[in-house]
């Protein structure tokens, strides 16, 4: 192999990170935010790299339910965009405390709700992404808003996130990608909202 | 435990030398990854994307088809002899940019002086290691050096398609920390490969 003089030189020294995932999670009372913290999500499940491998090569999946077992995946893989209410994919939150690289849901999902146990789930909204040329950085967010009124406290220990794919036999899969516990627990008071904000930054 | 990283391993392969591996991390997701990943989650109609050379000009993206089929998303399943998407090589030195669209200076695929015969791209399946939680997928795409000169790639890109159209959008480019010189009847394998540690 050659060597070449430009190697290690100041303008081509490697730099930036590949793709990381923040998770950042704040909860407001009466409109004011009272708890606010940001962590490097650490936690693509398999089904993630199971996705992208049905995705770079138009492969079969397994993973896209029982009944149609070896399906591909269609166009659109990714949907996020989940209404208020619907807590089938997007955002979810879970009261678990454990998780692993085969995990397939949250340890135990918070339903959304409003009596006790349980949270309103709002849409998850999506922002576009926002590119800076001068550090070579972008990122774009995925949050969501959940509403304690259910009347007693509920306390958060878990996130995650499900897509919503759509598969070449025309039926709707909903399959989980992410999956985080947080280092400390949330405990919401009744009308307490926390949301949950994952953010995705590159840097070339 | 990082999120999601890259790695890009080059194995090279030169008539009468022994077989060289190295691997190095891929920093360069560039601008239109991210503009996929937002247009995606929110099911949008039509988005914009500039297609990669040797394809050109942009193109519009539907990321809400109403008719089931088999299209691609972040496809890159060429076969031998395309190099329009899938795995690229090229000559550029320059440092790659979020802005980036295309490699800078493709290697074209042919038999001839400054060409190289480009394979059929590879996708791996999964491998996961429940034990400790970690786990990669493989991308990798063959290149042969059918002249009778050397040549020399210092850059590496992945271009993907999208759409029933389909776009052809770059969404990784990296710099080799080392060029690598094929000589007549050599081969370099590129393979890019997707972590993650849960």
């Amino acid at each position: 192999m050659q060597k070449s003089s430009y190697i290690g030189s100041k303008n081509n020294k490697m730099r930036g990170h590949t793709l990381k995932v923040y998770c950042l999670v704040e909860v407001k009372d009466k409109g004011k935010v009272i708890y606010s913290k940001q962590f490097e999500s650490h936690s693509f499940v398999a089904q993630w790299l199971q996705l992208l491998y049905g995705m770079f090569g138009q492969n079969k999946l397994s993973i896209l339910g029982n009944y149609y077992p070896a399906e591909n995946i269609d166009i659109n893989p990714l949907h996020m965009n989940a209404g208020s209410g619907n807590q089938s994919f997007g955002i979810q939150v879970g009261s678990g405390t454990t998780k692993s690289i085969n995990d397939t849901a949250l340890d135990s999902l918070i339903p959304n709700g409003n009596s006790a146990g349980q949270l309103a789930y709002g849409s998850v909204s999506v922002t576009s992404p926002t590119i800076n040329t001068s550090t070579n950085q972008g990122s774009l967010s995925v949050s969501r808003s959940f509403t304690n009124n259910s009347g007693g406290s509920v306390t958060v220990s878990e996130v995650g996130v499900v897509v919503n794919t759509y598969a070449s036999n025309g039926s709707f899969y909903d399959i989980f990608i992410i999956h985080d516990i947080l280092s400390s627990p949330i405990t919401l008071a009744n009308t307490q909202v926390l949301t949950v904000t994952y953010i995705f930054s590159i840097q070339t | 435990m990082d999120s999601f990283k890259i790695y890009v391993i080059v194995k090279v392969k030169n008539p009468k030398q022994r077989t060289k591996v190295y691997r190095f991390k891929s920093r360069s997701f560039v601008g239109n990854f991210l503009t996929i990943l937002s247009n995606s989650f929110q099911v949008n109609d039509g988005f914009s994307l500039t297609q990669a050379y040797p394809s050109s000009g942009s193109c519009q993206a539907n990321a809400n088809e109403s008719v089931p089929g088999y299209y691609p998303w972040i496809t890159v399943n060429a076969g031998s002899g395309n190099d329009s998407f899938g795995i690229q090589v090229g000559s550029g030195t320059s440092s790659p940019t979020i802005t980036d669209t295309s490699i800078e200076s493709l290697i074209p695929n042919g038999n001839g002086a400054g060409q190289l015969a480009y394979g059929a791209m590879t996708t791996i399946s999964p491998v996961i290691n429940s034990s400790n939680n970690t786990g990669y997928t493989q991308i990798q795409r063959v290149f042969i050096n059918q002249s009778s000169v050397s040549i020399t790639i210092t850059e590496v890109a992945v271009v993907a398609t999208f759409g029933g159209t389909p776009c052809k959008y770059l969404i990784l480019h990296d710099l080799l920390p080392t060029p690598v010189t094929l000589q007549p009847n050599g081969t370099v394998t590129i393979t890019y490969q997707f972590n993650i540690a849960t």
